[in-house]
């Protein structure tokens, strides 16, 4: 079987896993290309989100789902809706970004999105600056 | 049990591994109290302490009392704070000012100058068995001061203060220097006690921005902090020298946060007073910490006390006085500009008490992790392992940094705390550290 496919807007989706790889309940870690994601099986229906944290841009743990289905973050304890991304508790404020699945003969497809424009710069990058918008509403 | 300790081991620069002994050991304090605090310069007071003749202060160096005391001839000197006679502490108040020095026990009196003047039942003593002229005060081997910073040394040996600070020089001048008539402390200093090894306080002030967010949790729920945790991680990590350590930190792209938040009346003259390369630096950032080794720590940082109150600068120093292997007297003290306007001063002075000094919000939540971290550290089965020091070692210093030392771009990493240990164990096993 091809490692790829076409969306149904001409898009490449990567396979990442099969549906047998994924217990219901608990998140998987998976790499799309560029993109680092967690995928959430819940009886037939695959979800896809960035798996990065939104709060401190750290990595989400693979693992059970909280008992109200929420995706938890091992860091400050912020919690994403997997079926939208949605933040569900605070600290984090912005979504995770969703990924469209398709599921073939068993296998996960997904697209990776778009390669990041780094909006912040590498912080170890020489001169480097932090923009306004980090910055919120602070002062 | 001092000799069975291998203090070169307990540190490894290369690997980024600190032994946990070396918060909790009794054999690793003595190591310390001798080859470190007995040897290096250590901050004693700030000369707008003691301005006037006859003016002294009481600190410690090296755990023993010492007076600081403006001379009837204007020179600022530093002594035991302790009697020829029998030994007692001479002067019981830890501020005042004095025309003689009396003991409170057989009454022999030290001029301010520091020498005995009078003895009781003089007529007692032959010529033979007083000599008052060889019982003044001990003097503190070397003392000296850097723009108003009185600083005392007990060995003879150590290098001159100028040479010691070196260039982290330099960077004190964009705090204590940027205008004509520098900075004045804002009262007495606060001081309190902490069970905590002094080296949780510094490895803090080395230059720890990665805890706001865990550490000061609540504040940032709050919003007293900015909304995303990777806004503060930008700037350097500068090893001005040696084990003189401090990190730069740019606030929002906003001409308010240009030079550390200061108020724009005082701008003009920051401006006129820093040279090219520090005006550079003192424009660009908000918030600086760190620490002059071994226990001297500073910040420069722009705070909100309160959800109503904009973000206000202040300039702490503080001393991380060691009490015993695991307790620590905090002191530390509150500076501004000679020119500052009554104004800025109660700004500076509310910001500073809300959130830092003994009740300050931040300030707390430090000193529970760092009596915690101590407290496990004590552990024996705790002390087969090392703790961790590895964020961001893999980035090269930048070549381009307009300031002496080495930078390393972003202020998130551990880097600082590395130079600071490195250079603690240095003082601990080498005959002459500073060559
Ligand atoms: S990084 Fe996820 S909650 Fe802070
Ligand atoms: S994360 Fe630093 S002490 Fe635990
Ligand atoms: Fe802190």
């Amino acid at each position: 079987m091809s490692d790829t496919v076409q969306s149904s807007s001409g898009r490449v989706m990567v396979r990442v896993a099969a549906m047998d790889d994924l217990a219901e309940g608990r998140l998987k870690l998976v790499r799309a290309a560029h993109a680092k994601l967690a995928i959430v099986r819940t009886g037939e229906t695959v979800r896809a989100v960035s798996a990065m944290c939104t709060h401190a841009r750290i990595f989400l743990a693979p693992g059970n789902l909280t008992s109200d289905g929420l995706i938890e973050c091992p860091m400050h304890g912020a919690m994403f809706s997997p079926e939208d991304g949605s933040v569900r508790c605070a600290p984090a404020t912005k979504p995770l970004t969703v990924h469209e699945v398709k599921l073939l003969d068993g296998e996960i497809f997904v697209d990776p999105g778009e390669e990041p424009v780094e909006e912040n710069a590498d912080t170890t990058k020489p001169g480097a600056r932090p923009s306004a918008a980090q910055w919120g509403n602070w002062g | 049990m001092a000799d069975t300790v291998d203090i070169a081991a307990l540190v490894d620069e290369e690997a980024g591994h600190v032994s946990r002994r070396i918060y909790a050991d009794p054999a690793v304090y003595e190591a310390e109290q001798e080859g470190l605090f007995r040897r290096a310069w250590g901050f004693l007071a700030h000369e707008s302490e003691v301005p006037e003749p006859g003016d002294y202060v009481e600190r410690q160096l090296a755990g023993e009392n010492v007076l600081v005391i403006h001379g009837k001839d204007g020179v600022i000197r530093a002594f035991l704070n302790s009697c020829r006679h029998r030994g007692m502490r001479l002067c019981r108040a830890d501020k005042g000012n004095a025309s003689f020095l009396r003991c409170p026990y057989h009454g022999w009196s030290y001029s301010p100058e520091g020498e005995l003047v009078s003895v009781f039942a003089e007529e007692l003593y032959d010529a033979e068995h007083l000599d008052k002229s060889e019982l003044g005060l001990i003097k503190v081997t070397q003392v000296d001061s850097y723009k108003g910073f009185i600083f005392g040394c007990w060995s003879e040996e150590t290098p001159a203060l100028d040479e010691y600070l070196g260039d982290m020089r330099f960077y004190l001048d964009i705090l204590v220097g940027r205008t004509p008539g520098g900075v004045e402390v804002m009262g007495p200093p606060q001081c309190w006690e902490v069970h905590t090894n002094w080296k949780f306080a510094t490895d803090n002030f080395t230059g720890d921005n990665f805890h706001l967010y865990t550490a000061h949790g609540s504040i940032a729920e709050l919003g007293l902090l900015p909304p995303d945790p990777m806004a503060l991680s930008f700037g350097n990590l500068i090893q001005a020298q040696r084990g003189h350590v401090l990190h730069i930190v740019p606030g929002p792209p906003i001409p308010e946060a240009e030079y550390f938040g200061l108020p724009m009346e005082l701008r003009p003259v920051i401006e006129e007073t820093l040279s090219e390369p520090q005006r550079e630096i003192a424009k660009g950032h908000a918030f600086s910490v760190g620490t002059v080794f071994p226990n001297l720590s500073f910040m420069q940082v722009m705070v909100q006390g309160d959800l109503r109150s904009p973000p206000t600068p202040f300039l702490s120093f503080r001393i991380w006085q060691p009490t015993g292997p695991t307790t620590t007297k905090v002191w530390s003290w509150l500076f501004v500009e000679k020119e500052a306007s009554e104004e800025y001063r109660k700004a500076t002075y509310e910001a500073y008490v809300r959130t830092f000094g003994p009740s300050g919000i931040f300030e707390q939540d430090d000193m529970e992790n760092w009596e915690e971290c101590t407290r496990m550290n004590k552990g024996a089965i705790a002390q087969r392992y090392n703790l961790h020091h590895g964020m961001a070692l893999q980035v090269p210093p930048d070549p381009d940094f307009p300031g002496p030392g080495k930078a390393w771009p972003g202020s998130y990493g551990e880097r600082t705390q590395l130079c600071f240990y490195g250079e603690w164990k240095r003082w601990l096993t080498q005959e002459e550290p500073w060559a």
